[in-house]
């Protein structure tokens, strides 16, 4: 493997606590380079799992953010220039197409349409990239895989992948590990006891009902981390979940107040 | 003292507007100053006579006169000397409390001081220390209206459903103190608490709301309760209670604090020997492990309770030692008087949840559904309103459909009434038969008309690259064309960036009169009105669909204002498909046209999503009207009022006027935002045209 990949290889193993058959549906995708999927809600694992795939397999894997602004050049790759005249940069996915690491597409419904046009001849049996600009047509490594994660709950009417796009990809559903998983995860990952950590995801639980009665999102498990992370650093248990938990969900008054109720009711 | 003779005549201080605004107002001021004259002689009347003169401001809304009539109705349980000692004082504390927190004050001084009438007379002459805490308590206290949002969430957060909170009326001054009360449809919670109840910043509140919780998770339903005795009840209620919270606190260990700082035996109470006493020792000595008491009762109570805590489950067992313990009791001679039992702590509930006191007998809480006596009425020759009120809204209470309080605005008192109309959301009864196909598929003049309907706005966030000029330089551009240039190419011009234009879909609701007048059938024809409007809105439906926009089609019709009906055929989320076109084609006509309540609550759904553009269409075939309203300016003030507010969120109100003598109201109501229609049938394309307009502004 060439040392620019070296720094995309994942040396230790990423925590990861399985909820269902989701390893071996991966394993099976990969086998067959089907480019896949994640969907669920921010902060429920979906990044840490892909990072727990791209270790177990042995892949480099090269992340990219998406965001409203990114142009197909962002993904490909462009012509720059130096002192001896113009050089090309190969963009993240070209990268990754020509050396067999997983691509990862953050959130892509935030970019737009037409740049995620480009990926479609990556994502059927072609499996070609085509840089126009170099005039280069890259037929993929054996071993790339692409992935997208993206959040159906916040996408607006205007924001939605295209069928064209969609029907490419096999998918995952990701939501919020049950509450004995949940329990599992924020006591390994924030470093506190399991009784206090159950105490966390029954915060989160309660959060999670308000779901459309004026909070966009409930708390992640994520958010669950932090929260457990300051607990197990000595801060005050409600202290920590304020911080980490209530505070940053919402501006909302009489939301945040409803949530400190919830605090108080596992954390005297 | 010998009653004294008068003819029913208001005092000075009820104005004739007040009487017309309240009926009844005079009766009630006149018989409740009459009676103190009888009890307690004309002097101490005319006394009060003169301070509510000088209390009440001519200029009161129905809702202080409301209160300042309720107060005065309460004044004769204070007796001839309590009254005077009050007297005195009473314009002071009216000016720092009003009417309705006096009454409170007072309902307080009568519940700590009711058998000792010096203590009580010290109390309303401010000399005496819970006087003082109440009067700061009063003022500085919290009371449900402060937290009802917090709450709500809560509750809702606590059981993963909405559940309705609702505020509950006082009792009259010298009966129990308001509890809280579970039902399947609602939990209501007193709209305030006294001092001593336990004073707490919400706390209280939250208590209450998480034992509602535990009830609702843990507790069985409408036990048989007729063959039980009142005690075996009370105390097979206080096991349960005690239960329910065991098993919520296994899995929120945080409530034992909050529900344990009401728990509180201290001096002569840890002595106490009646019902109450012991009830309430009994529940503090379940609730606090530690807690130690030398009655034999309580703790064989504590005894039985931890046998059995481990199988926290099983209610027949709690249920079978509850039973022991209150044989117990009758055996141990202690008297139990339900009319003078007091819940204690004060956050738990009257446990109506729990019993079935069968068809004749009405739980003790009947009075749950309490209604306010404030009443607008254009005729005060009217009889008393609690008669033709009460039925619809105790069966609103009870109703599970999802239900919405708004405000309605009279514009003769120049006050918005707060929570006066409840909107129902319905769903469409079903009707037999299919709906008409489909309307013809959109002409090619009709798709140029909507594609017109994209309004653009210029969005300094969004920048379009690659242009021949703009104000700023496209770097990636600028590169490739030097890129170009060096290579020997032609390169490309177009080097620059510019601000773009953002397509900016409006959202449309669109809302339909469905009342009773639409069943008309036009002249000459056998479609009704209505089969025009449902033809009309299918068509608008279907070009709003193929183009994308979100866009919702509700109806609306209402009986009174406790009862406006609101169907949703067709929300946001859902395709206008044959299941929504179904309900379209199931919509009937019938009762009236509250107009301004459906305004308001097509609003308030249109602002639960975020709509940068918001158009709501209104057709409607006539002037806004009610059963339970007279005056006939009144409603259309009020929807001009909810057309104001939309006017301010910035959501574009237009009428489509199905009546040729539509003319004033529908110009005082949405100002230049209309278009009346002599000619139903021209309805399929004026709406169209209208979206259109509308749209591309």
């Amino acid at each position: 493997m060439s040392s620019l990949m070296e720094q995309y290889l994942i040396r230790t193993e990423p925590y990861y606590c399985p909820t269902g058959n989701e390893i071996a549906l991966f394993e099976a995708a990969y086998r067959l380079r089907m480019p896949m999927m994640l969907k669920g809600p921010t902060g429920c694992g979906k990044t840490r799992f892909v990072e727990y795939m791209a270790w177990k397999l042995g892949r480099p894997l090269i992340t990219v953010a998406c965001h409203e602004d990114m142009t197909g050049s962002d993904l490909v790759g462009r012509y720059l220039l130096d002192a001896q005249g113009t050089v090309w940069h190969d963009g993240p996915l070209t990268t990754a197409v020509r050396q067999g690491a997983i691509c990862y597409l953050d959130e892509v419904v935030e970019a737009r349409q037409d740049t995620t046009v480009i990926i479609h001849p990556l994502t059927d049996a072609r499996r070609i990239l085509p840089l126009e600009k170099k005039g280069e047509l890259l037929n993929a490594h054996p071993d790339f895989q692409l992935v997208v994660s993206y959040n159906p709950g916040y996408q607006s009417l205007t924001k939605d992948l295209k069928q064209s796009t969609k029907q490419r990809f096999g998918a995952i559903d990701f939501h919020y590990p049950d509450p004995e998983h949940e329990a599992s995860i924020v006591a390994h990952e924030g470093g506190v006891d399991r009784e206090e950590a159950r105490r966390l995801v029954g915060i989160a639980g309660k959060s999670r009902a308000l779901k459309g009665r004026g909070l966009e999102e409930g708390i992640s498990t994520r958010m669950l981390v932090y929260g457990a992370a300051l607990m197990r650093d000595g801060v005050a248990a409600r202290d920590a979940c304020r911080l980490a938990m209530t505070r940053p969900i919402t501006d909302d008054e009489a939301l945040y107040r409803a949530m400190d109720g919830f605090i108080e009711a596992y954390f005297a | 003292m010998n009653p004294i003779p008068r003819s029913i005549e208001a005092p000075a201080w009820l104005t004739v507007r007040h009487v017309a605004a309240i009926p009844g107002a005079a009766a009630r001021a006149d018989a409740a100053l009459g009676q103190v004259a009888s009890a307690d002689g004309r002097p101490v009347a005319d006394r009060l006579d003169a301070v509510f003169s000088a209390c009440l401001d001519r200029t009161a809304g129905a809702r202080d006169l409301g209160a300042a009539l309720d107060l005065l109705g309460q004044l004769p349980a204070l007796g001839g000397s309590g009254l005077v000692a009050l007297a005195g004082r009473m314009e002071g504390l009216v000016s720092r409390l009003g009417f309705a927190g006096l009454r409170r004050w007072l309902a307080t001084g009568v519940r700590a001081y009711e058998r000792e009438p010096g203590l009580l007379q010290a109390y309303l002459r401010g000399d005496d220390g819970l006087a003082a805490r109440s009067l700061a308590h009063e003022t500085e206290g919290t009371r449900l209206e402060h937290v009802h949002d917090v709450l709500q969430h809560y509750l809702d957060g606590f059981l993963g459903a909405h559940l309705k909170l609702s505020g509950r009326a006082p009792g009259p001054v010298g009966g129990p103190p308001a509890r809280p009360t579970v039902s399947e449809g609602g939990l209501f919670l007193p709209e305030g608490y006294d001092v001593l109840d336990g004073d707490d910043g919400g706390v209280l509140y939250r208590a209450a709301a998480a034992h509602a919780v535990a009830h609702l998770r843990h507790s069985p339903r409408r036990l048989p309760a007729r063959t039980l005795k009142p005690m075996a009840v009370a105390v097979a209620s206080l096991v349960e209670d005690a239960r329910v919270e065991h098993l919520m606190m296994m899995d929120c260990p945080g409530l034992r604090d909050v529900w344990g700082r009401f728990h509180r035996v201290e001096g002569a109470a840890a002595r106490d020997l009646s019902f109450s006493g012991l009830a309430r020792r009994l529940a503090c000595a379940l609730h606090h492990e530690d807690a130690a008491d030398d009655n034999f009762w309580v703790n064989k109570g504590v005894r039985l309770f931890r046998e059995h805590r481990s199988r926290a489950t099983d209610y027949a067992a709690f249920r079978a030692f509850a039973s022991i313990l209150a044989n117990d009791l009758g055996q141990m001679r202690v008297r139990f008087l339900p009319e003078r039992h007091v819940i204690e702590p004060a956050y738990r509930d009257d446990n109506a949840l729990l019993w079935d006191f069968g068809p004749t007998e009405p739980p003790p809480d009947a009075e749950v559904f309490a209604i306010e006596s404030v009443r607008l009425e254009t005729a005060p020759a009217e009889p008393p309103p609690q008669d033709r009120e009460a039925p619809p809204l105790a069966a609103a209470a009870v109703e599970t459909l999802p239900s919405f309080q708004y405000p309605e605005w009279d514009e003769g008192e120049h006050l918005a009434r707060p929570d006066w109309v409840t909107v129902f959301e319905r769903p469409v009864p079903p009707r037999r038969g299919r709906p008409k196909p489909p309307a013809a598929p959109a002409g090619e003049a009709h798709r140029r008309l909507f594609s017109l309907s994209r309004a653009r706005r210029l969005d300094r966030a969004h920048r379009v690259a690659r242009q021949w000029e703009g104000e700023e330089l496209d770097l990636n551009a600028a590169i490739a064309a030097e890129v170009d240039i060096r290579s020997g190419l032609p390169p490309d011009p177009r080097v620059f960036k510019r601000p773009g234009w953002r397509l900016v879909e409006p959202a449309v609701t669109l809302l339909l009169d469905v009342s009773e007048s639409t069943h008309d059938c036009l002249p000459g024809s056998f479609d009704s009105l209505l089969d025009i409007i449902k033809a009309a809105a299918d068509a608008l439906g279907q070009h709003l669909q193929a183009t994308g926009h979100a866009f919702a089609i509700d109806a609306f019709r209402s009986n009174g204002r406790a009862d406006v009906s609101y169907h949703i055929v067709k929300d946001f989320d859902e395709t206008f498909g044959d299941i929504a076109r179904g309900r379209l084609h199931a919509l009937q006509g019938g009762l009236s046209t509250r107009l301004g309540a459906a305004l308001r609550h097509a609003h308030a759904r249109f602002r639960r999503r975020e709509f940068e553009r918001r158009i709501l269409l209104l057709v409607t075939d006539g002037e806004p009207a009610d059963i339970d309203v007279r005056e006939p300016r009144y409603l259309a003030a009020d929807a001009a009022a909810a057309v104001r507010e939309m006017a301010v969120a910035g959501t574009l109100c237009f009428c489509l006027a199905v009546d040729g003598r539509a003319g004033s109201y529908v110009e005082q109501i949405f100002g230049a935002h209309h278009l009346i229609l002599d000619a139903p049938r021209d309805l399929v394309g004026q709406l169209s045209r209208a979206f259109v307009r509308l749209a591309a502004r």
